[in-house]
């Protein structure tokens, strides 16, 4: 079991998008890390001194926004995403090619969708200066939307790689273990 | 256009069909069935149904149904509603020209506040002007009253909260209880429960629906009105575009329930839901004491902090896109004071005290 | 088309995108946002799928998520959990399902600091699948448990979910809170009967096809080894990605080393666990943290524990072991929240349908009398748990249920007429929990397929005689309300 980089049958643009995803992937770590530290900290300075941080709450749910879109792409080529796997096992090889090239242009497609969406989405809530619910002081939303439709955008670029893999007749990153793979690949 | 994407097909009800044009309009909502607010949001959505004939329906949604508490504006202005209830302070950069009634130590008469609010946001050129860039129609804003303490001994100076852990919500009032040496614990509403349980927060401030609806009066015996006044406010708006388009006759119908509403109904509404709140809070067995603060530590409390908060809401509403906040704040005081010479109100919190809650409880 | 006719597209086309094995989330989402446009136009989805994806994930509570898993895979790379599940299988050996019964323990121990299902399933699946696994249990059986088991996360206190009940129904929060605690440790106790009875009889007969493959894969993986002859140790060591020891069952019989005597058992493992539990469990009921805090700082103290564990690793050593795990949970979150994404579209569209409405309608227009009535729209909790994200459903159907449930209160609970919203409030919870573990939406099934590295059918297969038992338990609740009211009963109100 090796780490899910790339493959050994690669399209030229599959290490830009497996590059990205991968520098997605470790923002989201962070995101967690700083979450974690975030709520520490709070814990220590309050039991020391009766003192609230503000502001930590909404550092906390920003970090959260980042862990989940960041991490979305990062998921994908690691084929984290679930899926059914019941019926198409007991198809063809052949069969399975033309679902996966339907699966990866639904896929795309709206992933595509929901990204264009959240951009538009973004692009108003930067231009309202959106802002969260005032409990101790005034907290942006927009940046945050931004991690969003950012993050979408790199699943939506996984999704792409996966058709282009999928027309081309290759296995895509999905949620197949790898050990499913592996016959097949060595097969090839 | 807009108007009909609200409409769901159901047999041939839809919009544009025979005289008179329908709508039916999804609402969207953050009052609880057993909020102090619910009376006043169904007499508007009963009197609009009933005064256009049946031109204008409701859907009626649920709290979290369509829209979570903290975002319900976000369904308006994507569409999928087109009448919202919601707390301004929950989405602060949207509805900073009604947020006036949070600005802690203001007048005790909360018709007249309710009415300043409608006022100026019918007539302030910057308020309008805010009102129209987010898309909104105001109807109406109603103060959700006093604010109440909540403490595990009696409290009734500024001495008594000092270290206490408070769970309470928005900027004037966080700034102001911070400002006496209570430290404020941050968890929402529906977490403030188990906060307490826990002794996270050791005591809290907000308005009668703590106690009563959120059942912080099984937690904490003691409560207590320090005098700080109205706590939050929560506000029904129209879609604009919605809006825009119904035709002059109804739009004359619906201004007129609008005005009545804001020419006192809606605080009379608020007056028996929060006094019932008082008598429910006099039948909860753990709450002991239910009393006013002396003057006195009033005015210490706002001798620390008070002048700082119009200058506190002025920058924050600025932030939030409201033109000349300040002017809008002294129109809104203008109008609270016109009002409050011509509204004789008496406080549902305030009544309670003085022997409405002695009374509850000796009848029980 | 009517409402009812594209309410039946969408059912049929979100079985069809997962039946040709589209990614759950997607299929929830795309079936849902077809539906949306089909029922209320384009521009209407758009809005939709947007909104609430942004807040479910911009959300406080939700925080506690990623922390507890993250505290699970800091406590895995610790050999925590290898540790304790020695222990126990050690402890129990003769006692039939030892460590399934220590799962279900650990769930319910989880349960007890963390109000949220998919927290406790995520992170005991990180923790305890791997090992019950390596120890003979089929994959069906290994998951299906912590699946069922996370559902006690809400039904033991603490509960922002019956807190909400409560407010919705003016009911007692004090009271709500302790009703849930016999209730939930009834399930826990159903459970363990279960796995030490039936559930023990398939231990070691395994017929999953996760398993065949992972004892192929396991053979693969010993000859290579021994083609390429020199040992590069450590299993986890190879880069900043996947699958450390415990969560595959890829290496069946390695590190279960039989242990013959007390003395050689890792005892530190159990006190490590004392550690983090006393932190977390004691951390929130002293008052000193919130749940969400709680799981924060344990989270800092597994990986305290990691690198003291592990410290003959060396710094590079203990760099990649901890940012293999941040690595890993930022992954497994993004994995846990796009299917809730996609439960919510689809949640949405039925809500725009106004579906739970139609069932109402249909069945107060029977003419049937209210208690039966009452029952029946209980029962319809679970189709609509097939489909519906778990919020929604409380949302939905406590209006609708409650106002029936008071005005028969003499008819339900003679005698206790004033509790009726307390026993209501377990039975609608157990049965929204029971809607999290079941098919095609189960999230908490998906949740443990994608940590565990399990297929989805397999959880599946293995929930269905659960399921049953759980049927049971949920009956025994409504036919003896002094389950749920015994304690409630000594609270005040
Ligand atoms: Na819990
Ligand atoms: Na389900």
């Amino acid at each position: 079991m090796s780490a899910p980089g790339l493959r050994k049958d690669a399209v030229p643009f599959e290490n830009v998008v497996v590059w990205i995803a991968a520098v997605f992937g470790i923002i989201s770590a962070v995101g967690v890390v700083v979450t974690m530290l975030a709520i520490a900290t709070q814990v220590l300075v309050r039991w020391i001194t009766d003192y609230s941080i503000p502001g930590l709450v909404e550092l906390s749910q920003s970090c959260l926004v980042v862990s989940i879109f960041c991490g979305l792409g990062w998921a994908g080529i690691r084929g984290e995403h679930v899926s059914v796997r019941l019926l198409t096992d007991r198809l063809s090889h052949r069969v399975n090619h033309v679902i996966d090239v339907i699966v990866w242009t639904g896929g795309s497609i709206f992933m595509a969708w929901l990204t264009a969406a959240a951009v538009l989405r973004a692009i108003e809530s930067t231009a309202d200066g959106e802002a969260g619910p005032s409990v101790t002081l005034v907290w942006y939303l927009w940046p945050w939307r931004w991690v969003m439709a950012v993050g979408l955008a790199v699943l939506t670029l996984v999704a792409l790689t996966n058709l282009v893999r999928a027309f081309l007749g290759r296995m895509p990153y999905d949620s197949a273990s790898p050990v499913e793979h592996a016959p097949e690949e060595i097969a090839r | 256009l807009v108007g009909c994407s609200g409409v769901v097909d159901q047999g041939g009800g839809g919009g544009g069909e025979g005289d008179e044009q329908t709508w039916e309009i999804t609402q969207v909502t953050v009052t609880d069935k057993n909020s102090v607010m619910h009376p006043w949001e169904e007499w508007y959505l009963n009197e609009v149904e009933k005064r256009t004939d049946g031109q204008i329906t409701f859907v009626r949604t649920e709290p979290n149904e369509l829209c979570g508490i903290l975002d319900a504006g976000e369904c308006l202005f994507d569409g999928r509603a087109q009448f919202l209830t919601q707390v301004p302070n929950y989405q602060p950069s949207a509805f900073a020209s009604m947020s006036m009634p949070e600005i802690v130590f203001g007048s005790d008469n909360l018709a007249a506040v309710s009415s300043a609010v409608y006022d100026v946001n019918k007539e302030n050129p910057d308020a309008l002007a805010y009102l129209e860039e987010q898309g909104l129609h105001h109807v109406s804003t109603l103060p959700v009253g006093r604010i109440v303490v909540g403490t595990n001994q009696p409290a009734d100076s500024i001495e008594d909260l000092r270290g206490e852990a408070v769970r309470t919500s928005g900027v004037i009032v966080t700034h102001d209880f911070e400002a006496i040496g209570a430290s404020i614990v941050n968890v929402g509403a529906q977490e403030a429960y188990q906060a307490v349980q826990s002794g996270l927060a050791t005591s809290l401030a907000g308005a009668m629906d703590f106690p009563v609806v959120f059942k912080i009066g099984e937690l904490l015996p003691h409560w207590s009105d320090p005098g700080l006044g109205n706590y939050s406010e929560f506000s029904m708006f129209w879609d604009l575009e919605t809006w825009n388009e119904f035709p002059e006759d109804l739009k004359t119908t619906l201004t007129e329930i609008e005005e009545e509403l804001n020419a006192g109904i809606g605080a009379d509404l608020l007056y028996d839901a929060a006094f019932a709140q008082c008598e429910m809070l006099a039948d909860m067995e753990n709450v002991e004491s239910f009393t006013k603060w002396p003057e006195e530590s009033t005015q210490e409390w706002y001798d620390r902090v008070g002048e700082t908060n119009d200058e506190t809401w002025i920058g924050l509403a600025t932030d939030y896109g409201l033109n000349n906040a300040g002017g809008v704040l002294e129109d809104f005081r203008s109008a609270v004071e016109q009002y409050e010479e011509e509204y004789d109100y008496s406080d549902a919190v305030l009544d309670c005290i003085n022997g409405g809650f002695e009374e509850a409880r000796s009848s029980q | 088309m009517t409402v009812g006719m594209v309410v039946a597209v969408t059912i049929l086309l979100l079985f069809a995108l997962l039946a040709i094995r589209f990614p759950i989330a997607l299929a929830l989402g795309l079936s849902g946002a077809i539906g949306l446009i089909l029922l209320r136009g384009t521009d209407y989805a758009t809005a939709t799928i947007v909104g609430p994806t942004f807040s479910n994930a911009f959300n406080f509570t939700f925080t506690i998520i990623p922390m507890f898993i993250l505290m699970g895979l800091f406590a895995v790379r610790a050999r925590v959990a290898e540790y304790v599940f020695q222990i126990t299988a050690y402890v129990t050996r003769r006692a039939p399902g030892g460590l399934g019964v220590a799962t279900v323990l650990a769930c319910a121990g989880f349960a007890a600091v963390s109000g949220s299902s998919i927290g406790t399933a995520a992170t005991m699946a990180q923790l305890s699948v791997g090992e019950m696994r390596k120890h003979g249990f089929p994959a069906s059986l290994a998951s299906a448990l912590v699946a069922i088991s996370g559902t006690l996360g809400v039904m033991i206190p603490p509960s922002t979910f019956l807190v909400l009940y409560a407010i919705m129904t003016e009911t007692s929060v004090a009271q709500i809170l302790a009703a849930g605690i016999l209730p939930g440790v009834l399930s826990a106790l159903a459970y363990i009967t279960y796995i030490m009875t039936i559930g023990q009889r398939k231990i070691g007969k395994s017929t999953d096809k996760d398993d065949i493959e992972a004892s192929l894969a396991a053979a693969t993986a010993e000859a290579r080894a021994k083609q390429r002859a020199a040992g590069t140790g450590d299993v986890i060591e190879s880069g900043p990605g996947r699958v450390p020891e415990g969560s595959g069952g890829s290496e069946p019989s390695l590190s279960a080393e039989p242990v013959t005597t007390w003395r050689q058992l890792p005892w530190r493992g159990l006190g490590y666990i004392v550690i983090l539990f006393g932190i977390v469990l004691g951390g929130m009921y002293s008052g000193v943290f919130t749940p969400t805090e709680s799981a924060a700082v344990g989270a800092l103290a597994a990986v305290v524990i990691l690198l003291f564990e592990r410290r003959k690793l060396g710094i590079k050593g203990l760099f990649l072991q901890v940012r293999g795990a941040l690595l890993d949970t930022g992954a497994t979150t993004a994995m846990v929240f796009f299917i809730v994404f996609g439960s919510v579209i689809l949640s949405q569209f039925f809500v725009a349908a106004r579906v739970p409405q139609m069932v109402r309608d249909g069945m107060l227009g029977l003419g049937i009398p209210p208690t039966v009535a009452l029952g029946l729209l209980l029962l319809c909790i679970i189709p609509l748990g097939m489909f519906l994200e778990s919020l929604s459903i409380l949302v939905i159907t406590v209006p609708i249920l409650a106002p029936i449930a008071v005005e028969f209160a003499g008819d339900l609970l003679p005698g206790q007429e004033g509790m009726v919203t307390v026993w209501l409030g377990i039975i609608v919870v157990k049965l929204i929990e029971i809607g999290m573990v079941t098919p095609p939406v189960g999230i908490l099934g998906f949740v443990v397929a994608g940590v565990a590295k399990v297929r989805i059918e397999t959880v599946f297969k293995g929930v269905l005689p659960l399921f049953l038992v759980d049927m049971v338990v949920l009956i025994l609740l409504f036919l003896v309300p002094d389950i749920s009211l015994f304690l409630p009963s000594l609270v005040a109100r």
